[in-house]
């Protein structure tokens, strides 16, 4: 129970920053900033794959009606959740998994490359359903790449500063 | 029965995973363009409301910029003033020549277009399809397809109105805007193709017009959304197609979509008029 508003206050937490300060953020113009993402990413293993797709629909859902477009966060969210477990057992093993829950300080490299696989999953579906052409194809790409660039530094930066909280 | 429930005990997860990615397509296949930007009405006040505590702290950010604005429009209009009271002096003078006191009063005294003016509370600028919600509603005029424009140029078209928010198509999104070459008085469509936030684009200009770098296109006026001559944009490139010999235009929008803050909604009293007589037009042609 104390778990499961815990993951509620964090989702409202990563909702709120994402929603009231990012969305009004576009660096250099066009770059926009998604990293709620990592909420999906920084789930416990224990929670079964089925709710995990229910809470990221519900997640994505809630992001889309207050950015004011509909079903594009809520289809990347939902596909980032359903291959979360396949890209896990991909890069970590059985052990790590059995360790404790996603994070760099149990996982170490493997944490990265499970969290940089899911994001750029994340930002391409993102992008691409958010033009729905493959007109100025280059371009989209470019946004892509540059948000996912970002986005994977945030998520290096809360990684460190937790496990530096953890050590002390 | 068995080896059915067997299957989907195994691949319940994909199904569901299928089910909730399909719903979330229909719903975003279902918001393409236009439809993209009409709200349901709960969320657009949900957003407004969300977005109203960022504006509040953002506002006094952008004061230095909009109160040049303010400065540069009341210059503008103190000229505007000037005009007219040289233009009354001219009429008081024809008034003693020859002009009737009947045919003067018998202009139109009610100006055509009203401005209503609404403050920003929701702003995009880089996604496909941007749209910006004011706080102004259908309890203060605005109707939908109302033109608005600010201090600059041209904003977008009103798309769907709440009580006291209305939803904004932003030029910066699948809108043709109807606009003029100022220099011949040519006529042009004015689009934007999802890249730079600071460029439209005019496409197919017969050979014959030949734009030039520094060509400013306006508003024509004859769609009665908004009124004649403001400001849409400056041409700053232009190419050739290599096949029909027609022009393509890059132009600089007039506007500044990245910090809007007031805009004007266009009331054209006599919208609703044109409106009727296009549409019958339409309805005309399609029984011939």
């Amino acid at each position: 129970m104390r778990d499961n508003i815990n993951i509620a206050l964090r989702a409202i937490c990563y909702l709120l920053i994402q929603v009231l300060l990012l969305n009004h953020i576009q660096l250099f113009g066009w770059c926009g900033i998604y990293f709620y993402v990592l909420f999906i990413l920084s789930l416990r293993n224990d929670i079964k794959p089925s709710a995990l797709l229910l809470i990221a629909a519900a997640y994505g859902a809630t992001l889309d009606v207050f950015s004011g477009v509909y079903g594009i966060h809520t289809a990347a969210t939902v596909f980032v959740a359903y291959l979360r477990p396949m890209v896990m057992k991909l890069f970590v093993t059985q052990e790590q998994m059995e360790k404790g829950d996603p994070s760099l300080k149990e996982y170490g490299a493997a944490y990265y490359y499970y969290a940089l696989t899911l994001i750029v999953v994340h930002h391409l579906t993102l992008y691409l359903l958010e033009s729905l052409t493959f007109v100025n194809f280059g371009f989209t790409m470019l946004k892509a790449l540059s948000s996912i660039g970002i986005t994977a530094l945030i998520m290096v930066l809360i990684e460190k500063i937790k496990k530096s909280w953890r050590k002390q | 029965m068995e080896t059915l429930i067997k299957f989907f005990k195994q691949s319940g997860t994909t199904l569901l995973f299928l089910f909730l990615e399909i719903m979330a397509l229909v719903v975003v296949c279902n918001n393409l363009a236009y439809q993209r930007s009409v709200f349901g009405r709960v969320s657009t006040v949900l957003t407004a409301q969300a977005n109203a505590v960022t504006t509040a702290a953002t506002e006094y950010l952008g004061l230095r910029l909009f109160n040049n604005q303010l400065v540069e429009e009341n210059a503008a209009l103190k000229e505007e003033i000037e005009v007219l009271r040289e233009e009354l002096v001219r009429l008081h003078a024809a008034e003693k020549d020859s002009i009737s006191y009947e045919f003067l009063d018998s202009l139109p005294h009610t100006p055509i277009t009203e401005y209503i003016t609404a403050k920003v509370v929701y702003n995009t600028i880089n996604q496909r399809h941007n749209i910006v919600i004011i706080n102004k509603g259908s309890a203060d005029g605005v109707m939908a397809d109302m033109g608005v424009v600010n201090t600059q140029g041209v904003v977008g078209v009103v798309q769907s109105v709440t009580r006291h928010h209305a939803v904004i198509i932003s030029a910066l999104n699948d809108l043709n805007i109807s606009g003029k070459f100022t220099r011949n008085n040519f006529l042009t469509s004015v689009m934007w193709n999802g890249k730079s936030p600071l460029f439209g684009h005019v496409e197919n200009i017969p050979r014959h017009m030949a734009p030039q770098v520094g060509d400013t296109i306006t508003t024509s006026g004859y769609s009665a959304i908004f009124p004649e001559d403001v400001p849409i944009g400056i041409v700053r490139k232009v190419t050739q197609n290599s096949t029909t010999a027609e022009y393509d235009a890059v132009i600089e929008w007039s506007t500044s979509f990245g910090t809007l803050n007031y805009v004007h909604v266009v009331n054209n009293a006599n919208r609703e008029e044109i409106k009727q007589l296009i549409s019958e037009n339409q309805e005309e042609e399609e029984e011939k």
